[in-house]
């Protein structure tokens, strides 16, 4: 039989020790909800399955992303996850550059053809035949099918690559489009967020890595261990608007307190991240709690719904029929005994502490 | 079990309704993100170890609330609770005419009731999950003693397959 490569094997190759390979099983085991016993199912995946490649895209976008993968809380994280991809291509990353860089992409696609994850950071504009963005002397847009062709699954990383963010916004002059309007034969995983958190990212492409296979999604292509909720849900500042106490001006008595933003244009009641239980910059802080709105940067398209300091109005125009699997039924709305008991079992769910550990895992 | 019943006690849910519908008038007036579909109304208060437990339906969300029992004080940070059907996350609030009270919200916005009955009867379904068992009982798997971590446990059988 020929010689596997693991992800282990080239961890160690990378200088990672032993001990730091299997701390790191934990704090995945943990980033993503699981118990510690999973930490062991972890290892044992890193350590006997073949080795994924991962291919890292770059469209229209602003390297936000990158820059939040690569400030992964935990350095360990950074360091094992980083050697586990940085291997292939990511022309932000890698050390090859030119011919060689664009060689590796045929490469890969040849050698692990249906075997391989493609992450896109950014989107293709198609106006003008893609010519508003360029790599390698041709359009990103005939890349991006070139390589999704042959891949296992894609990964659009952030708003630019789920919805189209900022350069799809009105009017659009490039036709910039995300990911899905462009490759529509292959299993597509959202992280939108602009950037998205370092750990959320960490934790879904280590989960697709060892467990070979995509997280459960909602409707929309998000992760719902991620996604599940909205920042108001799990907001430290919900008790200040569920009675009614709102800072009217910036930096009033009421901002000073602490009270909910609501009114000065926070759009966390329609927006779905887990800003407010992961924080950023490794758990410190997020932009609620440094006395800012959300602004709702991982809501499909963002910036075309206002001013960020404008009272959330319409709140149809943003979120309820975004979570409608978890309401009960196409029509967002509940109505009838069945519609009731299955909108609380849904609603328990949600409010409950941990995951879900039986529906993760088994096949690792 | 966890339930017991004392008729000294009495519900809090007249006292939480006047103080969120005062809430409702005074300080939600006029926002879009009430329902005007629903009302306040205290659902389901059962006493619970020393507090009171039920839920609380509003134009603007729908909550477990926890609301302090005889000379109990619920003051504090936010505070993990355990039901029959697993652990929940509450927030501290506090109200001059209820003094501090915890929440665990369920909905927020809550838009997708069109009418009180069947907001009132998911309230009524919430507290039934609640103290019901969880779902999915299954023994779980026991943290790894370093004992077992020295003898290979690790890696080895429920652990990581082999």
């Amino acid at each position: 039989m020929a010689q596997i490569e693991t992800f282990y094997d080239v961890m160690r190759r990378q200088g990672i020790s032993r001990r730091s390979f299997l701390k790191f099983c934990s704090l995945t085991a943990t980033a993503l909800g699981l118990g510690p016993s999973f930490a062991g199912k972890i290892a044992y995946a890193m350590e006997s399955k073949p080795r994924t490649p991962v291919l890292w895209l770059h469209g229209l976008e602003c390297t936000c992303c990158s820059e939040s993968f690569i400030r992964s809380a935990h350095p360990l994280a950074k360091d094992v996850v980083l050697s586990m991809i940085s291997l292939d291509y990511d022309d932000t990353l890698m050390a090859s550059a030119g011919h060689q860089a664009e060689a590796i992409l045929d490469e890969i696609s040849a050698k692990y053809k249906g075997n391989y994850i493609l992450a896109v950071e950014g989107n293709p504009p198609l106006n003008q035949d893609g010519m508003s963005c360029i790599i390698g002397g041709k359009p990103f847009v005939e890349q991006l099918k070139r390589v999704a062709k042959d891949c296992k699954a894609i990964i659009s990383w952030g708003s630019c690559a789920s919805w189209g963010c900022v350069q799809a916004a009105r009017p659009n002059p490039t036709q910039a489009v995300p990911v899905h309007k462009v490759i529509r034969d292959k299993p597509i995983i959202k992280v939108p967020g602009c950037p998205p958190i370092a750990e959320v990212m960490t934790a879904v492409v280590t989960y697709m890595l060892t467990f070979d296979r995509i997280p459960e999604l909602d409707r929309q292509g998000r992760p719902k261990m991620f996604y599940g909720q909205r920042i108001h849900d799990k907001c430290y500042r919900r008790s200040h608007f569920d009675a009614g106490q709102f800072v009217e001006h910036w930096d009033d008595d009421a901002a000073r307190k602490g009270y909910c933003l609501y009114k000065v244009g926070c759009k966390g009641p329609t927006t779905y991240n887990a800003c407010s239980t992961v924080r950023w910059n490794g758990g410190v802080s997020f932009p609620i709690q440094s006395g800012h709105g959300c602004i709702g940067c991982s809501e499909d398209g963002f910036w075309d719904k206002g001013s960020f300091y404008s009272r959330l109005t319409d709140i149809h125009q943003f979120g309820i029929e975004a979570n409608a699997d978890q309401i009960g039924g196409g029509a967002a709305g509940v109505v009838g005994a069945a519609a009731a008991a299955h909108a609380a079992v849904s609603a328990v769910k949600r409010a409950r502490q941990g995951k879900d550990e039986t529906s993760v895992g088994e096949k690792a | 079990m966890l339930l017991k019943q004392e008729s000294k006690w009495t519900s809090p849910a007249a006292r939480i309704e006047p103080v969120f519908l005062a809430i409702q008038k005074d300080r939600m007036d006029g926002l879009p993100i009430l329902n005007p579909a629903l009302s306040v109304e205290a659902v389901g208060f059962v006493p619970w170890c020393e507090d009171w437990v039920g839920v609380l339906i509003s134009p603007w969300f729908m909550n477990l609330m926890l609301m302090p029992g005889k000379e109990h004080s619920l003051a504090g940070d936010s505070v993990v609770h355990s039901f029959p059907s697993g652990d929940y996350a509450f927030s501290v609030g506090y109200e001059a005419g209820l003094g501090y009270y915890q929440s665990c919200s369920l909905f927020s916005p809550v838009f997708e009731f069109f009418d009180q009955a069947s907001a009132r009867s998911t309230a009524e379904a919430v507290m039934k999950n609640v103290f019901a068992p969880p779902p999915h009982a299954h023994d779980p798997l026991p943290a790894l003693s370093r004992r077992a971590f020295l003898a290979g446990g690790f890696l080895r059988g429920r652990h990581g397959g082999d």
